[in-house]
């Protein structure tokens, strides 16, 4: 399973991977980190053509793009069938939730990201 | 020149009381006929006018209601023309300075917008006017040399008029000059002798009439009292042919003064007499306690001390209703909020207190050992008075200090709370790296050991490595959040007031992010591209960090606010970004804020960097951010200033030496 995480936090890419070294290792799933949510529409855009079945995980506080646009425009303009998208909302960020719901989010995770429940939903998930 | 007495005729007043109640009559007849608003207005306008020139409170009525009226249909010169007489009556029957000019200050904005450039002249006359009563100088200059500008700007094509214009100019240089505060009366003389000549050269009664009484003045003044009575005669016979009360009875004034100053007491005693019961049937406060005054002191020379502590008595008591502490209060406020030079006109009533106060001993000293105990006990109870005046002015001054520095300190509290929700952001991240990485390193830490235990080289190099890794990034996000704790503890901490060595780069970056996220806490829709170019070769400014990051954060907080403004306005592709620059520029060092908002007027540019000023809805700004900011660049020697183009943007431009 290819994931795609956003977020303008650079160092989530270090602890993403060795967070998942082991399903990493065992190509049990695959990583695409993006900055930010330009850099993430256009990593879709490109890879249009290619069918394959994603996950995209977000941050939603980003410079430029938030991570609501992003999901947006993921749900709204993207080709069909959209992706899962999975947005990490702040603590006690209702109101984010409830727009991010609105547009049509598929899950959420609360920051901090609790590793081990993602990876329970990674597996229902497949 | 028959057309320019004319033109001049309605600004006339009249003398007859009762043929103005009759035009008044006649008036009301045509109004309840009168079916067109705008002509509804002009009427009610002309009888509050009427009203208005004999004293009577019935202008009141006419002249709001037109003023009602011309606002409800949108008529502007209505609104304008109402607005000017209602100032008027104001100041000429209720001798409510602070109320007149607060109207005229409205009506000028007003004109100013439209372009109206008759109304500004006669306007900004008026204010000149008031200034000169008041005895503010400094701001009847500027007023004068504002109708100059006025008239150098080529203000009217009409010859006429201009010569109209040029006159109001030199009536006013002429008081201007002729006041004790400036004394300069060779200036006034010559003002006055031009419109002097003027008036004989063209047959204009008003002219001559002004300018004689003006000369009878500077004369009485040079104490050439021949030369005044001289004078005072042609001004008030031509103020009797047009029926101006006003410069009738300050020629009837002037003529008992100089011949008081002749020795001719008779005379004098006549003249003040006049003077007196006429400025009394004219309802004319402030002319009445001159005349008052004036017998005063006839009486003492007469050897009647008596009637002159009657009349001394009588002056106090005019002069308490007309300057009461709280009619020089509403001056001054104004004053403060106009031009913020408050402290500078306490001075100057102090200054004119004690000058009025020197003036009653004199009086008392002339009023003989027969009067002396009443005049002390009267001089006493006067002193009281003024001095609970004073107090009473001062305590209004300390409450107002006092309210300024509570506003101050809720500005200081306020951009504290714009920063904590961006602190709480920006803190959470580096915690969770924190968190997260130390936990990886116990499961790495594990791992290791079943690697030594298998003696796996290879695995257990790659394992000790990826544990260094996520140390130092255990170590850098720690500090992180190190750094934006100890900015927010020096946000909120007193200004030290030292200046240290800073890092200005360092302390730009770190208040643009607090900035960003204080709002995007505040409001989750805002979003903005940041750019920064920092200059590298800038290295540490010695400024006091705290204050120099207070000024930071507040012009970044306020672009933020503005590109956000823009974006509300949904404009297509806008793409609202803030951008943070720093250059080395030698001598000095510059930071600029900029934004590409909707930018800033000029008349707003003008007025940004006075105290209180906001163009934020009330309740979201103090207007005290950015005149905060000023001083505190201020006090570093630098300087503040702002670039703007409407519509396309706005930069502040801190400049520090280096």
């Amino acid at each position: 399973m290819k994931i795609l995480v956003v977020d303008d936090e650079r160092d989530i890419q270090t602890l993403f991977e060795q967070r998942f070294r082991k399903e990493i290792k065992d190509k049990i799933v695959e990583f695409v980190f993006k900055f930010s949510g330009e850099d993430a529409l256009e990593y879709l855009n490109i890879n249009k053509e290619k069918q394959e079945a994603i996950l995209i995980l977000s941050d939603i506080n980003m410079p430029g793009m938030s991570g609501l646009e992003l999901l947006e425009h993921i749900k709204q303009k993207y080709h069909k069938p959209p992706p899962v998208v999975m947005m990490i909302t702040a603590y006690g960020d209702g109101e984010n939730y409830r727009i991010a719901q609105e547009l049509g989010a598929d899950d959420f995770l609360t920051k901090p990201v609790d590793f081990t429940l993602l990876k329970e939903k990674l597996k229902i998930k497949n | 020149m028959k057309t320019i007495a004319c033109i001049l005729y309605f600004i006339l007043s009249s003398l007859n009381v009762a043929a103005q109640y009759e035009k008044i009559d006649s008036l009301k007849l045509i109004l309840q006929e009168e079916k067109i608003d705008t002509a509804v207005i002009g009427k009610l306008i002309q009888i509050g006018r009427l009203y208005s020139n004999i004293k009577n409170d019935s202008a009141l009525i006419f002249l709001q209601e037109a003023l009602r009226l011309s606002e409800k249909t949108g008529y502007k010169i209505g609104e304008i023309k109402s607005r000017r007489y209602y100032a008027i009556y104001l100041k000429d029957v209720k001798s409510d300075y602070a109320a007149a000019l607060d109207i005229y200050l409205k009506n000028l904005k007003a004109e100013e917008e439209a372009g109206d450039t008759n109304n500004i002249f006669l306007d900004v006359r008026d204010i000149s006017g008031i200034y000169a009563i008041i005895e503010d100088k400094q701001k009847e200059l500027e007023y004068i040399n504002k109708l100059r500008s006025l008239i150098n700007s080529g203000i009217t094509k009409d010859s006429i008029k201009l010569i109209n214009y040029k006159l109001i100019l030199n009536v006013r240089l002429g008081l201007f000059y002729s006041n004790p505060k400036m004394n300069k009366l060779d200036s006034s003389k010559y003002y006055r002798t031009l419109v002097y000549n003027l008036g004989l050269k063209n047959k204009v009664p008003v002219w001559i009439a002004l300018g004689s009484g003006g000369l009878g003045e500077v004369y009485l003044n040079m104490k050439n009292a021949d030369s005044a009575v001289y004078y005072y005669h042609i001004s008030r016979q031509s103020a009797l042919q047009i029926n101006r009360y006003d410069l009738y009875g300050e020629s009837l004034l002037g003529l008992g003064k100089a011949y008081l100053e002749e020795k001719k007491t008779d005379s004098a005693h006549y003249y003040g007499i006049n003077a007196y019961n006429f400025m009394e049937k004219e309802k004319d406060a402030a002319r009445m306690m001159a005349a008052s005054e004036l017998l005063a002191q006839i009486y003492y020379a007469k050897g009647q001390p008596d009637s002159a502590y009657k009349f001394l008595k009588q002056t106090i008591q005019v002069k308490d209703s007309l300057f009461s502490s709280e009619k020089i209060y509403r001056i001054q406020n104004l004053g403060f909020t106009e031009t913020l030079k408050k402290q500078q006109e306490d001075q100057t009533k102090k200054e004119a207190l004690q000058e009025y106060k020197s003036k009653l001993q004199i009086y008392s000293l002339i009023g003989g050992l027969a009067v002396l105990s009443l005049i002390i006990s009267m001089l006493y109870r006067n002193n009281r008075q003024r001095k609970s005046a004073n107090v009473k002015i001062e305590k209004a001054y300390e409450d107002l200090k006092s309210t300024q520095a509570q506003l101050i300190q809720s500005e200081k509290m306020a951009s504290l709370g714009e920063l904590t929700a961006g602190i709480a952001h920006e803190i959470q991240n580096p915690l969770n790296f924190v968190n997260n990485f130390s936990e990886l390193n116990t499961e790495l830490l594990s791992e290791l050991e079943d690697e030594i235990e298998k003696g796996n080289t290879a695995e257990m190099k790659a394992l000790t490595d990826d544990i260094k890794a996520n140390e130092q990034k255990i170590n850098h996000h720690g500090k992180r959040a190190d750094a934006i704790v100890k900015g927010m503890l020096q946000h909120s901490r007193t200004s030290s007031g030292v200046k240290e060595p800073t890092d200005i780069n360092a302390l730009a970056d770190e208040y643009l992010r607090l900035a960003y996220h204080g709002l995007r806490a505040k409001d989750k829709s805002f979003n903005a591209t940041m750019k920064t170019d920092f200059d590298e070769n800038i290295g540490n400014v010695n400024v006091v960090p705290q204050d120099t990051g207070r000024v930071i954060l507040n012009l970044i907080t306020n672009a933020f606010y503005a590109v956000n403004e823009k974006k509300k306005q949904n404009k297509q592709g806008y793409e609202p970004t803030v951008s943070v620059s720093t250059k080395n520029a030698g001598e000095k060092i510059e930071i600029r804020v900029s934004d590409n908002g909707n930018g800033i007027t000029q008349k707003v540019v003008d007025k940004i960097f006075q105290p209180f000023f906001t163009t934020k809805p009330t309740g979201e700004g103090t207007g005290l951010g950015l005149s905060m900011s000023y001083d505190i660049i201020k006090a570093h020697g630098g300087e503040l200033r702002v670039e703007s183009k409407e519509g396309e943007g706005a930069e502040f431009v801190i400049s520090l030496p280096n």
